[in-house]
């Protein structure tokens, strides 16, 4: 894994602390992104610009690929072979799509939560160390830290410290969304992406994981996809909104909540 | 008139089910009523005497279960190869529909010519001569379809979302294999396997050209020129060939043990089966 010469920085020279909003340097950028499945077109000139240490939320009905554009920033969307990916996205002004760059080393330091949680069936501990343990050997001593700094990061050490070694899938939805969450966070990962990680939770637990969001995002980028404009308003600095134009996916507005969504929406949450 | 055809359906439906394990019960019920009668434990760890008709089968168990030994270890690395190739690095559609057309061909060439092959190529070509070696290599090459097959459909069954989690975790395309799909496609790759070596186990076309003879050996004693008895050789010898009366019981009395070690292979792949089942219910 050559991550350092892939990706430029190492995690200690990362971001300096600096104001949240979009004036700040930016960590992410996407440059004229398009995406083709065959002769389909999903996503039109996608242009971004993401600062580093907040939380920028993407929002739009569904379908409009929102899905689509999360997963070119770690370029997960090459596991589909059918789908084309053009233009170029930028990490700390570097470019991730170049040849030379290695994309599993990419997705290790680029995290990402799914929909609905994928825990493994192994045991808790296990899954924690799931990313980890492919990227370096740790000892024991090593595991056992780590296990626990990325339980408590993703606050569920307390509901798990004492059942470790039990199988993930025991832990209830909610639970199960944290322990992937905790899995990526073990990876220390400068950017976060989260495809909707609340929609297949209750709400106490879609609760939790936003007050998870709201914190992480001091010390880590976050790139959010919702269809919940409450969610959005509530956690996020910086707002895209995609939507489908002619049956392709455009961005139509970037700026703040309230630029983007208007001032006071009744209909949210 | 829609119910009626319903319940015609579901009595049809049933006949065929009652006939055939009708026909399984007569089967296993005869070859029980007359082979019990020669089951004995001398029956089971003395060598064959007199042409069969005294002695008993235990080198012929002892070389069956060593040819599925080596079709085993010929097919679990191949069979895995073949499934991962088509699951996993062919990307282009008509690339996999090839090697799937590849393999439903494989598994239909008759086993008396893939006889024929062994016969030509390792006994011959290679110089292995008759040997448990050039039987069990066919033998593994005959169940390469069953294996890959079954674990094929296994990680196909597999929701794309685990392999999608582990990337994105930084995990390389091999780290996925081992550390995702093979592990939770491995009920897939027992059943696969012991369903082909359930089958491989009564295969006698395949291998009396290439691996088996009547009566004269015992446990091998190297690789090349090395052939061993077979319980399905030993049935197909004695009931053409064996005017001694004494040996009919005993040819049933080896069906026996033969469909005994089938069906142990067959209960060894049940719970992994099971497993199976339920998690394409819990999906």
């Amino acid at each position: 894994m050559d991550e350092e010469t892939s990706m430029g920085d190492s995690p200690s020279t990362r971001g300096t602390p600096s104001g949240r909003g979009s004036d700040s340097p930016a960590l992410l950028e996407v440059r004229g992104l398009n995406v083709f499945a065959g002769s389909r077109h999903l996503l039109r000139e996608v242009n971004l610009s993401i600062a580093p240490r907040q939380a920028f939320g993407l929002v739009g009905p569904s379908g409009a690929g929102k899905s689509t554009l999360l997963r070119c920033l770690n370029r997960l969307i090459e596991l589909d072979s059918s789908l084309r990916v053009e233009g170029d996205i930028l990490l700390r002004g570097r470019s991730i799509r170049s040849p030379e760059v290695d994309a599993d080393a990419l997705r290790a330091r680029v995290g990402m939560l799914f929909q609905q949680p994928v825990v493994f069936p192994v045991s808790i501990r296990r899954n924690v160390l799931f990313g980890v343990r492919h990227l370096r050997p740790l000892s024991r001593l090593e595991s056992a830290a780590l296990t626990q700094r990325a339980l408590r990061e993703a606050a569920l050490w307390d509901e798990v410290k004492d059942r470790l070694d039990e199988p993930a899938a025991k832990l209830s939805v909610g639970q199960q969304q944290r322990l992937c969450l905790a899995r990526a966070l073990a990876l220390d990962p400068e950017i976060l992406l989260m495809d909707e990680p609340t929609s297949s939770l209750d709400e106490k637990s879609a609760d939790a994981v936003e007050q998870l969001i709201l914190k992480l995002k001091a010390t880590r980028t976050i790139v959010l996809v919702t269809h919940n404009l409450g969610q959005a308003r509530r956690v996020a600095d910086v707002l895209a909104r995609i939507e489908p134009r002619e049956g392709v996916g455009e961005i139509v507005a970037t700026g703040s909540c309230a630029e983007v969504l208007g001032a006071r929406d009744p209909a949210a949450r | 008139m829609r119910r009626a055809l319903d319940r015609g359906l579901i009595l049809a439906g049933g006949i065929c089910a009652a006939l055939a394990a009708g026909v399984l019960a007569t089967i296993l019920g005869a070859i029980t009523w007359r082979g019990a009668s020669a089951i004995s434990w001398p029956f089971l760890t003395e060598q064959i005497q007199r042409a069969g008709a005294s002695g008993g089968v235990l080198f012929n168990i002892s070389g069956t279960l060593i040819l599925l030994g080596a079709a085993l270890l010929v097919s679990l690395p191949v069979a895995s190869a073949l499934a991962l190739l088509h699951s996993v690095y062919l990307r282009s559609e008509r690339a996999r529909q090839r090697l799937w057309m590849l393999l439903a061909v494989w598994s239909g060439v008759p086993s008396i010519v893939f006889g024929l092959f062994g016969l030509m190529l390792f006994v011959k070509t290679f110089g292995w001569g008759k040997s448990w070696l050039s039987g069990g290599v066919l033998l593994g090459m005959m169940m390469l379809p069953t294996v890959s097959v079954a674990l094929i459909e296994r990680i196909h069954s597999l929701p794309r979302k685990y392999g999608e989690a582990a990337a994105a975790l930084g995990l390389s395309q091999s780290q996925v294999i081992w550390s995702v799909i093979l592990p939770q496609c491995a009920n897939g790759l027992v059943t696969g396997l012991l369903l082909g070596l359930a089958r491989a186990a009564g295969e006698t076309a395949p291998i009396m050209f290439t691996a088996t003879i009547f009566s004269g050996a015992a446990l091998p004693h190297g690789i090349q020129d090395s052939p061993v008895l077979t319980l399905p050789y030993h049935i197909f010898v004695l009931s053409q060939d064996s005017l001694d009366p004494a040996a009919g019981a005993r040819v049933w009395g080896a069906a026996l043990v033969l469909l005994g070690l089938v069906m142990a292979l067959s209960l060894v792949a049940l719970p992994a089966r099971l497993r199976i089942h339920e998690e394409a219910l819990r999906g």
